[in-house]
C-alpha cells in the first residue's frame, strides 16, 4: 500500500506491507539513521522517530497507521550537511561514541528542548528513558543540554568544558576536542553495515538446536532445497573438515581449534545445524522450518560443578591434536575419543583434559601460602560467583560479503578485522590475498565482536555460492548464540593481621566456557593476573581451571576476567576487615603496590607462555584512593531520615593492562597527500571509542598542522596494515604507539626531503605549526603543499609515507578506584545506588571527554551485571532471557543519583604522549565497592551476582 | 499478512470482535507489534485507535479516562488522582508511554500489569461497550470477566479518590514483582507471573498462587506482598 505522510517537513508516499513495521519502511524510504537494536521489543530506541508531535517507536507503527501522520526523524536535525546545536553539543561532550542510536537521542533531546527550553534533570531523563545507552553513559547528556541552554542563550557558543586538560605543551592531544567521526556519526550518516548492503543481497537463516547437548543423526534437506529460491544449505555433512577457533586473538591462540563451522555434535540449545541460504529472509525461514534432523540427545552439564563431577558427560570426547607440545601418551589417551565429537586441536598446551571436561588450566604463585596463612591473625575463605552475562551491543552481529574481483569481501562490524581475514581465509580454505575485510563504524562490540561468530559462516556461504549476503543475529541469538562473559566460581582464601598487613591470598577460579574453548585461558587467568598484580603481598597463589558446559557460548567482554577476580578478592578484602575490626581502606592502603615494586606474580600469567615480570610503572592508584576517600567522605556514617533505609560505603582499587605486551602488534602509515595534507592509515580497529581521533591527534601533534587537515581511514585489511585489534585496552597503547611511530619517520623524512628541496642542513630544520617546515638557522618557511607538490612533481624524489610499527616488553597498566554509596530498604530489598565515583589514572587522556564518557559507560554496565543483568536458563538450558526486559539491562533511571569520573593526572613512560588505557578497567570496580556498601549497610556479604534485593533479604532472614 | 479492519463506532468494534472468532483490539499497538506478542499472527486486528476515546475530563466529581487514553496524557494530568498517576509512570519508557493506552494495558490483565492494581483499588466504574449497547460495570465486575469481549470506552473514577501505590521490581524497565495499590479501603495486588487479587481486606494477597518466575522466587514476592500490605495507609 502506499500512505502519505509527511516526513521531515515534505510530502511522502510510503509504500509497503499495510502491517509492515514504520521503522523498515522509513529505513527503507532513505532515512537510515531510523534503526533496530531490538526487534522491535520497544526498549532500545534506536526506532525512535516523533510521530505526530510525540515520540514513538516506530517499529511499534504499523505502515498504514502512518497515514496523514506528521513524522520526524533524525534526518531531520540536519540543515543541508549540518548537524543542529543539540547533536554538535553530544559531539563536544563525548556521548558520541558508537552511536548506533545517538542520533535518536539527538532527536529526542531536540524535542525535549523545542517544548522546554530549560528543561530539569528529571525531564532530561524521561526525554531519554527509552532510550539505551551501553556505551557513554548517560551522564554527558546532561551535560551536552547544559552546553545548548547556553549556547542558545547567547551567541550559539559555549563555555561549558567537556573535560579537563592536560599537557599544557601539546595543542590537541589531552584536550577535548570532540571526536573527528562524531558529526558524521550522530547525523545518522550511512555508516554500518547495514547501510552498505545492495538490493541483490541473499539472505542466510541459521537453523539452530533446540537441545543443550546432542549428537545429530541426521539431517534431511530435501524438501527444503525443492522450494524456489533456496541456493544452498550447509550442515554438518557437507561443511569443510577445518577445525578452528572463533576467539580474535593473537596466533597461534591460546583457545583451543575444538569446532568446525558445523559439527555432528551440538553443544548448546541454539548451536548451529545448518544455514539455508536463499533469495529472501522469508523463504530461507521457511526452508529451515522443511528441514528434519534426527537428534540423538546426550545429557547436559551446566555448571562447573556438574562439570567436574566423576563420569559427568563430556561436551568434547573427540581426538585431541597439538601444533606443538603434544605429550608423550596422545595415542593412549586419543584411544578414548568418539569421533562424532571431532576434534580438539591446539596450538601449544593449554594444560586442558576434555575426558574431564577441563578446556584450560594454570597454576602457580609467590612465596609460601601455607606461612602466609600461619602468620595471619585471621583468615576467611569464602567463594564469589558471578553469573553469565551479555554484551548487548546496540547493533547486533552483522555482516555482508560478496565477491568482487575473484576476492572475498567481507563488510563487518568487527574488532578485529585481521583476525577475521585470517579465520575466514581458514575456514575457507584459501589465502588471505583472497579476503578484503573492511570494517565499517561499529554499533557496540563491548568483547563480542572481538569474537569471529558470524563472519566465518557468511564468507564460507559467498565463497561457496558465489552469492552475495546479508546477515545479522536477532536480539535473542545475542544471548544464546553469540558470546557472554564466562561465568565464574572464585574462591578467595586471604589472611591478614591486626595491623592490616595481608600475609597470603589464595584463588581458586573456576570458570565456565560453555560449549566452545573461545578464551577459556586468557579470560579466567585475568581474574588473578589483572588482580594479584595490585597487591604488595609475598604470598600468593592461584589454581585456574575452566570447564566445558552446554550453556550458551561465552567468549571476551569489556575487562575479560577481571571484573569477576576483583569481585572475589576485593570482597575478601572487605569481609578480612571486617573480621579484623579494621577500615578496608587503610587495609587496601596498607597492601598496594606503588611505582617501581617488582611484580614477581606476573611471571606465571604470561597468557600461555611465560609471563614477563617487571616493575609497576607509572601508578596513580594511592592518589585514586585518597580522591575518592576523601569525595565520599569514607569513613562517616549515613543516616536516612527513613529507618528502613540503611547506607552503606564500599570501594574497590582497580587496574588492568593496555593491551599485551610481547602479544599484540600495531602498524600505521601516515601519508603526506600532495597537498600537504594528511592521512593516517591505522590498523587499528575504532569501535567509537575515539581511537581515530587519537590517530589523528598524534599525527596532528607530531606534524605540527591543524587537526581538520588530518584524516584517518582504519580497519580496512587491503589499505592498512596489520594489527592484531582492539581487544585488551590495546587500542591507545598499540595502534596509538603505532601511529605516533609511523609519524615520526614521516616527519624525518619530511626533513630530510625539505632540506634538499631548501638547501639547508636537515639538523636546522623544524615542523612548525600549522604546516611549515622552518629552519632555525635561515629563517626561512616551506609550506608543507610546496615540500609534498615538489616530492610528488615528474622530477620528484617520491611521495612521502612514514611507516610505524610497535611492539613491546614494556607495560603501561591503568590503575584507579572506584567508590560507591548504596542504600538498602531493608524492609523491601530494594537497592539504590546514591553516589558512585571512579578515579581513574589513565596516563595521558588523549581525548579527555570521550575518557570520561567510557568510564561513565563501563562503570554502568558494571553496575548492571552487579545488580540487574542475568542470563537465566531454563532446565534444559534454554536461555529465557532473550530481550532487553527479561535480561535487565540498566536504563537512564538506574544511573547514580551523584554519578563522578575523575581522571587522576598520570604521565607514563611508555604510553603514546604518556597515555594507558580508559575503558576496560572501568568494568572492574562496580561489583566489588557495591558489594562492600551493601555488606556496610546491612551487614550481608552477598557473594554472587546479581545482587539482588531478594539476596539481601534472604541474607536478613526476612523469609 | 495481518488482516486488519478498522472500526468506524465502537459498535462496530465490538460486533466485528464477537463475530470474528480470533480477534483483537487494536488500541495503542504496543502489545500487538510488540517482539513476543500475546497476539498471534493469524488474529484479526480490530483498529479503534481512530475512535474518539482518548482524552481525560472531570464531570459531576468523576474524572473520566477515555480508554484510548495514553499512559503519558495520565501521568502528566492534574486532573487524576495522584496514585494512578503514579502507576501510569510504572511504564518507565516515554515512547512506550507515549503508545500505550490505559484501556489496552488493564484489558490486558497481565500479572505485571503497570495500571491494574491502582484501577482495582480504585473502585472505578468503567463505561464498556456490549453487543447489547453501552454500559456500566465496576472495575471488578469487568476484571472478573475474563474473556469479555467488550470494548472499554472510559474508567470513571471520583475525583477525590486518595489511594498509595508501590512497584517492586529489580529496576526500572524490568517486569514489577509486585505492585501493590490500596485506596479507601481496597486492596490490589498485582504480582508477576502468579496473578492479581483485590479486595477490603488488606491480606487478600495471600489467595495468590504464587510462583517463581525471572523477577523471583514464589517466597520472595509473597514476603513482598505481605510487606507492602503493612506500608499501604488504612486510613481513609
Amino acid at each position: 500500500m502506499i500512505v502519505n505522510a509527511i516526513v521531515n517537513g515534505k510530502r511522502m508516499a510510503l509504500e509497503g506491507r499495510e502491517d509492515e513495521r514504520l521503522r523498515d519502511v522509513l529505513y527503507r524510504s532513505g532515512f537510515n539513521s531510523v534503526r533496530d537494536s531490538d526487534d522491535a521489543e520497544g526498549f532500545a530506541g534506536s526506532d525512535t522517530i516523533v510521530f505526530n508531535n510525540r515520540l514513538r517507536y516506530s517499529n511499534l507503527i504499523m505502515l498504514y497507521q502512518a497515514e496523514g501522520s506528521v513524522i520526524r526523524t533524525p534526518e531531520s536535525l540536519l540543515d543541508g550537511r549540518e548537524i543542529n546545536d543539540v547533536q554538535k553539543a553530544m559531539v563536544k561532550a563525548g556521548v558520541v561514541q558508537s552511536a548506533y542510536n545517538a542520533p535518536e537521542a539527538a532527536l529526542a533531546l531536540t524535542f525535549l528542548l523545542e517544548n522546554n527550553p530549560n528543561p530539569s534533570k528529571d525531564e532530561i531523563k524521561e526525554a531519554l528513558s527509552g532510550i539505551f545507552i551501553r556505551d557513554a553513559g548517560y551522564e554527558h547528556y546532561f551535560l551536552a543540554v547544559d552546553m545548548v541552554k547556553e549556547m542558545r542563550s547567547g551567541n550559539g557558543e559555549t563555555t561549558i568544558a567537556s573535560g579537563p586538560s592536560f599537557r599544557e605543551n601539546l595543542r590537541y592531544v589531552g584536550k577535548p576536542t570532540g571526536k573527528i567521526d562524531g558529526e558524521a556519526l550522530v547525523s545518522g550518516e550511512r555508516l554500518f553495515v547495514e547501510d552498505k548492503v545492495q538490493s541483490n543481497a541473499y539472505a542466510m537463516h541459521v537453523l539452530r538446536s533446540p537441545f543443550a547437548h546432542a549428537y545429530i543423526l541426521s539431517i534431511d534437506t530435501s524438501e527444503a532445497e525443492k522450494m524456489e529460491g533456496v541456493v544452498d544449505i550447509i550442515t554438518a555433512f557437507n561443511c569443510p573438515d577445518i577445525y578452528y577457533m572463533q576467539a580474535g586473538q593473537g596466533y597461534p591462540e591460546p583457545s583451543p581449534y575444538d569446532r568446525r563451522l558445523f559439527n555432528r555434535k551440538v553443544r548448546h540449545v541454539g548451536d548451529r545445524v545448518a544455514a539455508v541460504i536463499a533469495e529472501t529472509e522469508e523463504i530461507a525461514l521457511k526452508a529451515s522450518s522443511l528441514i528434519k534432523v534426527e537428534y540423538e540427545p546426550i545429557k547436559p552439564v551446566f555448571t562447573v560443578e556438574e562439570a567436574m563431577e566423576e563420569g559427568a558427560p563430556l561436551v568434547h570426547n573427540g581426538v585431541v591434536e597439538y601444533a606443538s607440545g603434544a605429550p608423550d601418551d596422545l595415542d593412549e589417551y586419543n584411544s578414548k575419543a568418539d569421533e562424532r565429537d571431532g576434534k580438539v586441536i591446539y596450538q601449544f598446551p593449554l594444560h586442558a583434559d576434555i575426558r574431564k571436561n577441563i578446556a584450560a588450566s594454570a597454576h602457580g604463585g609467590i612465596g609460601d601460602i601455607e606461612k602466609g596463612f600461619a602468620e595471619a591473625d585471621a583468615v576467611v575463605d569464602e567463594t564469589y560467583q558471578t553469573s553469565q552475562v551479555q554484551c548487548t551491543p546496540l547493533e547486533p552481529h552483522v555482516c555482508y560479503a560478496y565477491i568482487e574481483g575473484g576476492r572475498l569481501v567481507l563488510r563487518c562490524s568487527t574488532q578485529v578485522p585481521y583476525h577475521v581475514r585470517r579465520i575466514v581465509a581458514k575456514v575457507c580454505d584459501i589465502p588471505e590475498n583472497k579476503v578484503h575485510v573492511i570494517k565499517e563504524r561499529v554499533g557496540g562490540g563491548y568483547g563480542s565482536k572481538q569474537d569471529i561468530l558470524i563472519e566465518d559462516l557468511v564468507g564460507y556461504a559467498v565463497w561457496k555460492t558465489g552469492k552475495p549476503i546479508y546477515y545479522r543475529n536477532t536480539r535473542a541469538e545475542e544471548f544464546y548464540a553469540n558470546s557472554t562473559r564466562h561465568p565464574m566460581r572464585v574462591r578467595v582464601k586471604m589472611g591478614g593481621k591486626k595491623d592490616g598487613t595481608i600475609t597470603a591470598i589464595y584463588m581458586d577460579v573456576r570458570a565456565n566456557t560453555g560449549p566452545y574453548g573461545n578464551h577459556c585461558l586468557t579470560v579466567p587467568m585475568n581474574a588473578s593476573s589483572k588482580t594479584l598484580p595490585i597487591f604488595r603481598v609475598d604470598n600468593m597463589y592461584y589454581d585456574l581451571i575452566t570447564y566445558y558446559t552446554n550453556i550458551p557460548p561465552t567468549g571476551a567482554y569489556q575487562g575479560y576476567g577481571a571484573p569477576k577476580g576483583y569481585f572475589g578478592i576485593i570482597s575478601a578484602m572487605g569481609e578480612l576487615a571486617f573480621k579484623l575490626g579494621i577500615d578496608p581502606l587503610e587495609m587496601a592502603r596498607k597492601n598496594i603496590v606503588s611505582e617501581g615494586y617488582m611484580l614477581e606474580i606476573l611471571k606465571g600469567l604470561g597468557e600461555g607462555r611465560e609471563g614477563t615480570v617487571v616493575p609497576v610503572g607509572s601508578c596513580g592508584l594511592r592518589e585514586a584512593l585518597d580522591l575518592g576517600a576523601e569525595m565520599i567522605d569514607w569513613g562517616k556514617k549515613e543516616e536516612s531520615e527513613d529507618p528502613d533505609w540503611k547506607i552503606g560505603k564500599g570501594f574497590a582499587m582497580i587496574q588492568q593492562g593496555s593491551g599485551l605486551p610481547g602479544l599484540d602488534h600495531s602498524n600505521a602509515q601516515v601519508k603526506l597527500l600532495t597537498d600537504g595534507t594528511i592521512l593516517v592509515l591505522s590498523g587499528g580497529a575504532d569501535l567509537g571509542t575515539g581511537l581515530d581521533t587519537i590517530s589523528a591527534k598524534i599525527a596532528a601533534e607530531i606534524l605540527q598542522v591543524p587537526l581538520d587537515i588530518v584524516s584517518v581511514v582504519s580497519g580496512d585489511t587491503d589499505s592498512c596494515m596489520f594489527d592484531t585489534g582492539a581487544y585488551a585496552s590495546s587500542g591507545t597503547y598499540f595502534s596509538g604507539n603505532a601511529s605516533l611511530r609511523a609519524a615520526e619517520d614521516l616527519k624525518s623524512k619530511m626533513l630530510k626531503e625539505a632540506a634538499l628541496q631548501m638547501g639547508e642542513n636537515e639538523e636546522d630544520l623544524v615542523l612548525e605549526y600549522p604546516g611549515f617546515v622552518k629552519s632555525l638557522k635561515s629563517g626561512k618557511k616551506l609550506s608543507y603543499f610546496t615540500l609534498s607538490h615538489d616530492a610528488t612533481a615528474g622530477d620528484g624524489r617520491g611521495q612521502l609515507i612514514g611507516t610505524g610499527s610497535f611492539t613491546t616488553p614494556n607495560f603501561a597498566v591503568p590503575y584507579g578506584a572506584h567508590f560507591a554509596e548504596v542504600a538498602v530498604n531493608v524492609k523491601t530489598g530494594e537497592i539504590k545506588v546514591r553516589k558512585f565515583y571512579a578515579l581513574q589514572d589513565a596516563g595521558t587522556p588523549i581525548n579527555p571527554e570521550i575518557a570520561l564518557c567510557q568510564i561513565y559507560g563501563a562503570a554502568m554496565k558494571s553496575i548492571g551485571h552487579t545488580l540487574y543483568e542475568d542470563m537465566v536458563l531454563d532446565k534444559d538450558g534454554r536461555c529465557l532471557t532473550t530481550d532487553f526486559t527479561d535480561y535487565c539491562v540498566p536504563m537512564v533511571d538506574e544511573t547514580p543519583d551523584d554519578f563522578r569520573a575523575e581522571l587522576i593526572d598520570v604521565n607514563d613512560k611508555f604510553g603514546p604522549f604518556g597515555a594507558k588505557s580508559i575503558s576496560e578497567i572501568a568494568c572492574n570496580g562496580a561489583a566489588p565497592a557495591i558489594a562492600m556498601a551493601i555488606a556496610d549497610a546491612t551487614g550481608v556479604w552477598v557473594r554472587s551476582w546479581p545482587i539482588t534485593g531478594e539476596k539481601i533479604l534472604k541474607g536478613l532472614g526476612k523469609f | 499478512m495481518r488482516r486488519i479492519i478498522s472500526a468506524t463506532s465502537a459498535e462496530e468494534a465490538v460486533k466485528l470482535r464477537h463475530e470474528i472468532e480470533n480477534s483483537s483490539y487494536l488500541a495503542g499497538g504496543t502489545e500487538v507489534m510488540r517482539l513476543g506478542s500475546s497476539i498471534d499472527e493469524e488474529c484479526t486486528l480490530i483498529d479503534i485507535s481512530s475512535l474518539p476515546l482518548s482524552g481525560i475530563t472531570k464531570e459531576n466529581g468523576k474524572i473520566r479516562i477515555g480508554a484510548l487514553t495514553p499512559l503519558e496524557d495520565i501521568r502528566n494530568s492534574e486532573l487524576v488522582p495522584a496514585f494512578i498517576r503514579e502507576a501510569a509512570s510504572f511504564a518507565a519508557s516515554l515512547q512506550l508511554r507515549n503508545a500505550a493506552t490505559i484501556g489496552g494495558n488493564f484489558a490486558l490483565r497481565r500479572s505485571d500489569s503497570y495500571m491494574a492494581a491502582a484501577l482495582l483499588a480504585s473502585g472505578c466504574t468503567l463505561r464498556v461497550m456490549c453487543t447489547k449497547g453501552e454500559k456500566e460495570k465496576s472495575v471488578s465486575e469487568y476484571f472478573e470477566k475474563k474473556g469479555c469481549r467488550a470494548l472499554i470506552l472510559s474508567f470513571d473514577i471520583d475525583e477525590s479518590r486518595k489511594g498509595s501505590v508501590n512497584r517492586i521490581g529489580r529496576s526500572s524497565h524490568s517486569h514489577a514483582a509486585v505492585i501493590m495499590a490500596e485506596s479507601m479501603g481496597i486492596w490490589a495486588y498485582s504480582v508477576s507471573g502468579s496473578g492479581i487479587a483485590y479486595g477490603s481486606d488488606r491480606n487478600v494477597y495471600e489467595s495468590i498462587d504464587y510462583h517463581s518466575d525471572l523477577t523471583g522466587s514464589a517466597e520472595y514476592k509473597k514476603y513482598l506482598a505481605s510487606v507492602l500490605a503493612e506500608e499501604g495507609s488504612d486510613d481513609c
